[in-house]
């Protein structure tokens, strides 16, 4: 968009709409993070995003980028399911599966990408703000905002299961169904973020939120909250850097933008939880 | 089932894992209502691991367990599950363990009423505002008892819950017990090492190690106290 003003290009449908995908998107990971990092799980997050990178790839190579949502997500629920059962089944460990799963997926996604014309491998990979469809603006609200409902409901529950599982075992809670709900909202949110906010970089938007409230918060309550906040502007802030450096030589992609405002401000709750504990 | 029964074991062994000996050989129980039920045995002798079976947290290798259907129990383990770092409260630690009635993002008058009650019984009211991190052993072990009570449990299930506590407060406990059972027929099954509070306040004790040595009235037991115990 190099002949637009810096306002033009502000207020732009392109850019609303990436905004409000990213910003939803951002919040629902956040909110799942904390779950994940928690139950020190978060690394399925990596292992879903390059998962999604491959689904998205192979959707655009038949033809169906457009519909990537309606490919993705299946592909990627069922993957983490796969990862979950393999990492119950075996003395191994979860890792191990999703670094078996997430290699071989950003390998056919990378074959994948070169056979289809027109297709960003990077951009795929590091999230760019074009590309947001008023269709794909529709189909991410909604499922945003069922992804924030379902885990409204069943935040009581939620909480029982991360804080202590064996508790909610030996009270007869079905701790492995919130297990896989929380495996399957997690992949729905992944395969949401992807488009604006890159496949590689989706597993910082499920860390980087939680670390930030984690320090700061005393309760679960505040943890979530604080670490939607985080999400919300650490979003905010990395799309606006995004967003400006698209009429210079360089546009910056909003995926790595968005990482790097996260660190500063982890970094930052650090050192205002160190300074509190010292005083 | 005898209605009286809460929990029924027949013959059932435990391992941990196939080829090694099993942690309990051929026990067989039933848990009655309104009974206090004392496990002892040395450290090893197996008696956590038939906690965890009777609350299926493990699976019996051979033999069977029927429980009465829809069974509350309140369970506090012996090294916490929890993790003293996580983000949570006393107070939202003890709603964990109210009743889950509906799916809502809020606790319903009555969970937070169970809830304010059980901490009222442990006396950390005053510390519910409190992150768990912030406590001491002893006052987590009182949330954590405080979790176990907040559903209204018909059986508790409590293994060593007095290791971390004062004399003092160790006997308010065991009077407390004393209470739930009398005056709200909650049956108890507790692993201690305390012959005192075996003496005075249990039913009937079980003797444990790896197989069942005896289970019954402690009258009936002829064996030492002492060989089965380990003073702290």
């Amino acid at each position: 968009m190099p002949s637009l003003s810096l306002w033009d290009i502000l207020v732009h449908p392109i850019t609303l709409r990436a905004y409000t995908v990213g910003a939803l998107v951002s919040l629902c990971l956040a909110v799942m993070g904390v779950i994940l990092v928690l139950k020190r799980y978060a690394m399925i997050g990596h292992g879903l995003g390059e998962i999604g990178f491959a689904s998205t790839a192979l959707a655009a190579l038949i033809g169906l980028y457009e519909y990537s949502l309606a490919v993705s997500i299946p592909l990627v629920c069922l993957s983490s399911l796969l990862i979950m059962y393999f990492d119950r089944k075996s003395s191994m460990g979860g890792d191990v599966f999703i670094g078996i799963f997430a290699t071989t997926a950003l390998a056919a996604g990378v074959i994948a990408g070169r056979f289809t014309d027109g297709y960003s491998i990077e951009s795929s990979l590091f999230g760019s703000i074009y590309g947001v469809s008023n269709a794909y603006l529709i189909g991410v609200i909604a499922l945003s905002a069922a992804i924030l409902i379902v885990f409204t409901l069943l935040y009581t529950r939620l909480f029982s299961v991360t804080f202590d599982e064996t508790y909610a075992r030996a009270e007869d809670m079905k701790a492995d169904s919130y297990q896989f709900i929380i495996s399957l909202l997690t992949s729905v949110a992944v395969v949401l973020g992807m488009r604006v906010l890159g496949a590689m970089m989706i597993s910082s938007f499920i860390i980087f939120p939680a670390l930030t409230a984690r320090r700061l918060s005393r309760s679960f309550k505040g943890m979530i909250a604080m670490a939607a906040l985080a999400a919300f502007v650490s979003f905010t802030v990395g799309m606006l850097l995004s967003v400006l450096s698209q009429t210079t030589a360089r546009p910056l992609p909003v995926g790595a933008c968005v990482v790097l405002v996260s660190l500063v401000l982890m970094l930052l709750s650090m050192g205002v939880a160190s300074l509190r504990s010292k005083k | 089932m005898n209605s009286d029964v809460l929990i029924s074991i027949r013959d059932v062994s435990m391992n941990y894992g196939t080829g090694r000996q099993d942690a309990i050989e051929h026990v067989s129980v039933d848990i009655k209502k309104g009974e206090i039920l004392a496990l002892v045995g040395s450290n090893g002798s197996g008696k956590s691991t038939l906690m965890k079976g009777m609350l299926k947290l493990m699976p019996f290798t051979c033999g069977e367990m029927e429980r009465k259907s829809g069974l509350r129990i309140g369970y506090m383990a012996q090294m916490h599950t929890a993790v003293r770092d996580f983000p949570a409260t006393a107070r939202e630690v003890v709603l964990s363990g109210t009743r889950q009635a509906r799916f809502s993002p809020f606790y319903t008058k009555q969970q937070k009423a169970d809830a304010e009650e059980a901490m009222r019984l442990m006396e950390i009211n005053d510390l519910a505002a409190q992150h768990i991190g912030n406590l001491s052993g002893g006052q987590l072990q009182r949330v954590l008892l405080a979790r176990a009570l907040a559903g209204k449990p018909e059986l508790l299930v409590l293994d060593e819950p007095c290791s971390a506590l004062d004399p003092g407060t160790t006997h308010a406990l065991m009077e407390l017990f004393t209470r739930l059972r009398d005056e709200q027929g909650v049956s108890i099954v507790i692993s201690t090492h305390d012959w005192h509070f075996v003496r005075h306040h249990a039913d009937r004790v079980l003797v444990l190690n790896h197989r069942l040595e005896y289970v019954g009235e402690i009258s009936g037991w002829n064996g030492r106290e002492d060989e089965h115990t380990c003073h702290h």
